[in-house]
Order: C-alpha cells, then structure tokens, then sequence
C-alpha cells in the first residue's frame, strides 16, 4: 500500500478541485463578477459545496466508526437504525409543528432514543459480546423498518406536509447555511481530534475482544462512546439534509480496497473520499436536469454508489474487508 | 477426590524452578489467588488457591470445557469472579501510596485494564484481526504507555515464532498456523512479567511448536500455558496445574506429575515413558 504522504495530497487535490467545479459550475455564470453573482458566490455556491463535503466525509467517518466498533462490513447508520430513527423524528417535527427549524433538535433526540433502544435489545439478547453486536444489527434493522413504517404513518394521515417530507427525506442539500456549516464543521473537526487522540486504543480493536481487553483497552466503554459519537453523527446529517443513502457504508469499503486497512489511512481517506463523492453527486445532482431543476442528491448517491460498489466489489473484493 | 495442592504439602516447590533471569527483570512479583469464583452460563470455576510467581513456567492440563479459558479469562479481567486475587509488583515498578512508600500488594481487580495489561498478556484461543493489516503492524497495535519489547529481546521472540521473514505479508493472507505465530508473536513480543496463553501450539507444527516451546521457557516471565499436548509441556514446563470440572485437582511439580493424576482428569487410560505421554491401546 502507498505510504500516507503519497495518499492524502492527491485527494486532498480532488477534492479542491471538486470543490471549485462546484463552485463556478452551476445554471448562472458567476463571470464577470458582480453584485448578484458575489451575492451567488457566498450565499448559495460556497456554502453549498462546503455543506455537501462536511456531510460526506461525515457520513464516512461514522461509517468506518461503525464498522470497527461493530466489527460488522454491514455497519453503518441506516443498519444500526440511527438513520431510519433520525428521519421519523425529523418528519414528526415537520408535521407536529410545521416548521423545518425544529426538525435538527428532534432528528437527534429520536437517534438518540433509538440508539438506547437497539443497545438495550442486544444487551438483553445477547450474553456473549460478539452475540451482541449482531444482534445489535438485527434490531437497527427491524428498527430501520418500524420507522419506516411510522414514516408512511405520518405521510398518510398528514397530507399538507408530505411533498416537504418527501423530498427532505431523498436528501437535499438546499438546506446549506454558514451556522449548519460551522457546525458540521466542528463535529468532524472534535470528532477527528478525539480518535487521534484514542488512535491507540482504537487500533487495538482491530485485534478480538479478549486480546484487545487484555491489551488494555476497556473495550465495552470505548465501543459505548464510539456508538454515540456515531449515532450523533449521523443524527446530525439526517437532521441537515434528510437521507443520503450509501455513503457511509460505501466510502469506508472504497476507502480500504484502495489506500489500505490501517486505522489512520481509514480516519483519513474515508472521510475525504466521502467529501469529494457527496460534493461531486451535488454538483451532478444541480446540472442533470435541463431547465435549472435539481434533483435530489441521495438519488443520485444511491444509483452511483451502488454501481461503483458492484465494480469494487468485482475488481477488488477480497481486499475489501480483509477476511 | 482431594484437591492436592502445593499449599497443602506445606511447601513452596516453585522457588527451585523460579528463572534466574525472572530475579533479575521482575524481582519479586507474583499473583495469588484465594478462594476464586467465577460463573459464566451454568459453568462454575473454582479455585481455592494459585500462585504463579515470576518466571514460573506452568501447563495447564484438562479436558475440553474444564475451566481452563474461564481461569484465563478471569485472571486476565474479562469475566467478573469473587474471590481476591492479590498482585505484587517487582520491586521498583509498584504503586507508591501518600507516603510515598510502594505498596506491597495491589487488588487485581481494582487495576484498570491499562494498569493490569503493563503486567499480563493474554493470548485468547481465537485470537483474530479485523481488516487486512501487516504483520508488522500487527505486532506493532499496543498502548502508548507500555513498553514493548525492543533489539535482541525482541528478535528472539520473533524468532520463536519465525516470523522474521513475514513483517511485511499481509496478516490476511497468511494460513491459519501462521497468523496464530503472529499473534503468539505479538504476546511474546509485549514482555509482561505474566503471559497467559490458551492452547498456544494448537494450529502449529511440530517445528514451529518447538521453536515456540523452546523459547517459552527460556523468557523471564512466567507462562501459564493451556496445552493439549502434554508431552510437549513435559518437556519443556516444570509446574502443572491439571484442571477437571471447574477446579485444579492437583498443582505438582512435573517430577511429581503421575499417570494417574493425568488419567483422573482425563478419563482414560494412560501410558507413560519419559515426557512422553500416549493413551493405551
């Protein structure tokens, strides 16, 4: 595998590079410069891009969170359930009280609810901790299903909101504001400084249970504090931009089949490779449609991620999850 | 059946086999339980009395599901027990209390996990890695604040488990004997004053279990090992600890291990030459 000097400067390059295409690219010409098109340029396409690149490295960030605390290729928000749990608490806010603002506040409190929900049922299922952590995935997955189901619930008995559910749910990120911005911004910013700081501990989960309890990591608190930091994550995103589908569960695997399984190449290449995808769906999702209409990006990240991940999957799957 | 312990012969018969180089490296530490108890299912471990001190090299002997893991896994603090399990630090590296005086004993159970792993590894019987790392980064996964093994010790020990030549391989890509030498390795490779190793030879061949054994009890720390083949613990261990139905039956030196006690816990019949144990025909 090429070394980390080798890796990050040419995706840290794509991604700058992605960034300003979807700055300058888009239905209105930004040159020449004036009072509208800076009006362009800081409130809408800035913002913009810089809001699709931090939920997409943190959605991937969460991903390879889950998959190494879950020891689980599976793992990510929608199959633990934060996801699927986040929208019925964000379409419940929209129908309960009309209005998008309170739709981040519930999002993260009904995750949250979630979260203790699925830990409870595998805690109470399983004795073994290795039993757990499948059962924990059977139920983010049974939870995913009857949250969906309350979703359908609330678009049936709620008419006037479902076009704003509907499309808030297939992810959008016309949403984009500086303070959701800065936000997002810090979450990856502590969340990065606070596993390179645990790096060691969390390496050591790589090894089994016993080996990594018995190399001196309290392997249950850190997996505890690891799900949290995760479903808060992903509560989050689904909170900004409703349901991005896939990226989470697909930037963590791209990630490892071509920079590498150490822990630092996946804390660094996931969340950039995630950046760049969510930034570059965006900018297709904003110039497809002929006549300035957009479509929603979780649309386009579900088709593109799939086929990208069948082709991973064909060219490179033995070195994806390294079994 | 009696329990038959060194206690109870009034004797300490682990003083003549303490390694000399455990004196010099890990003066004086040892770990003593008393009245051990620990439950997982409907399985009960039980035991009223163990000491390992440093440098001891020791097998434990027993059937399929006597107890042998549950005693691992509660020494090493994965399972709750009851019981006390008592630690003393060698000289020089124990905890200093307000007067600044080190502390002779220290409650195993009150260590953090942190504190307990700079003095005892573990190497489980199903010891894997999640993703693809190498070998060398395998051996490389410890905490910041413990000291590794480094030079000569820690070529020796990588010798022990001929991995010299595998640093770089993918750990995935290895067999199944090859990845365990790499996790013996990276046990071996810590240095702790106590190694707990479950049926470490299990997976290898008789070259590779020699090389092992060979440097096994040679180290400076001491080893509890869980073997099946008790010939090859004969050979190269002096202290057995042999296990039936969640207890230690009997903890004898190895030139007071009969064939009888072995076929107590085992039940069958047994013959014996030398080191070399094989069942009858």
């Amino acid at each position: 595998m090429r070394p980390l000097w080798k890796t990050i400067p040419p995706l840290l390059a794509a991604l700058v590079l992605i960034l300003l295409a979807g700055i300058f690219w888009g239905q209105v010409r930004l040159f020449p410069l004036d009072a509208i098109t800076q009006t362009i340029l800081w409130d809408f396409r800035i913002p913009r891009v810089l809001f699709a690149a931090l939920n997409g490295a943190l959605l991937a960030l969460a991903g390879v969170l889950y998959q190494i605390a879950l020891r689980n290729p599976m793992a990510d928000g929608f199959t633990t359930g934060a996801a699927s749990s986040a929208a019925f608490g964000g379409c419940l806010a929209m129908v309960l009280w009309g209005h998008i603002s309170l739709t981040s506040l519930t999002a993260i409190a009904s995750a949250g609810l979630g979260m203790l929900l699925v830990r409870g049922i595998a805690a109470r299922a399983a004795v073994r901790e290795e039993g757990s952590r499948v059962t924990l995935i059977l139920a983010g997955i049974a939870l995913s299903v009857v949250a969906g189901s309350g979703i359908s619930f609330l678009k049936y008995f709620f008419e006037d909101s479902v076009s704003t559910m509907v499309f808030w749910l297939m992810g959008g990120l016309s949403g984009a504001a500086w303070p959701k911005i800065g936000l997002l911004g810090l979450a990856v910013a502590v969340s990065l400084a606070w596993l390179w700081h645990r790096r060691d501990h969390l390496a050591l989960l790589f090894l089994d249970d016993a080996s990594a309890q018995a190399s001196g990591v309290d392997v249950r608190g850190l997996r505890g504090r690891l799900y949290i930091l995760t479903t808060v994550l992903v509560a989050l995103s689904v909170s900004f931009c409703g349901v991005i589908g896939f990226l989470g569960l697909m930037a963590p695997h791209a990630a490892r089949a071509l920079w590498g399984h150490g822990l630092t190449v996946q804390l660094l290449t996931a969340p950039l490779l995630g950046a760049s995808a969510l930034a570059l769906f965006d900018l297709l999702s904003r110039i497809m449609l002929p006549g300035g209409g957009e479509l929603p990006v979780g649309i386009i990240t579900s088709a593109a991620g799939g086929i990208f991940f069948f082709f991973l999957l064909v060219h490179r799957g033995g070195s994806i999850w390294g079994k | 059946m009696g329990q038959v312990t060194r206690a109870e012969k009034g004797g300490n018969a682990s003083d003549p086999q303490e390694h000399p180089a455990a004196r010099a490296e890990h003066p004086g530490a040892a770990l003593h339980c008393r009245n051990l108890e620990c439950r997982r299912g409907g399985f009960s471990l039980q035991v009223e009395h163990l000491s390992i001190k440093a440098g001891e090299k020791i097998a434990l002997l027993g059937e399929n599901g006597c107890g042998k893991t549950t005693l691992f896994q509660a020494l090493a603090g994965l399972l709750p027990f009851r019981g006390n399990i008592e630690f003393i630090a060698p000289q020089g590296e124990g905890e200093r209390n307000q007067t600044g005086r080190e502390a002779e004993f220290l409650r195993w159970e009150r260590l953090n996990p942190e504190e307990r792993a700079r003095h005892m590894a573990y190497l489980p019987q199903e010891a894997g890695l999640l993703f693809n790392l190498t070998v060398n980064e395998v051996l490389a996964l410890t905490l910041a604040g413990q000291r590794p093994l480094q030079g000569e010790a820690r070529a020796a020990a990588l010798r022990a488990a001929a991995m010299e030549d595998f640093l770089e391989r993918p750990f995935q890509a290895l067999s199944g004997g090859e990845k365990r030498r790499v996790m013996l390795a990276r046990v071996l490779c810590r240095g702790c004053v106590f190694t707990l190793l479950d049926e470490p030879t299990a997976p290898l061949d008789m070259r590779h279990a020699t090389l092992f054994m060979r440097h096994a009890a040679r180290i400076p720390g001491a080893v509890l090992a869980a073997m099946h083949d008790v010939s090859l613990a004969l050979r190269y261990f002096q202290r057995f600890l042999l296990m039936k139905e969640g207890r230690i039956l009997y903890d004898v030196a190895k030139e007071e291990l009969a064939t009888d006690m072995l076929e107590t816990i085992y039940g069958i019949g047994l013959e014996r030459c030398g080191d070399l144990v094989m069942p009858e025909l």
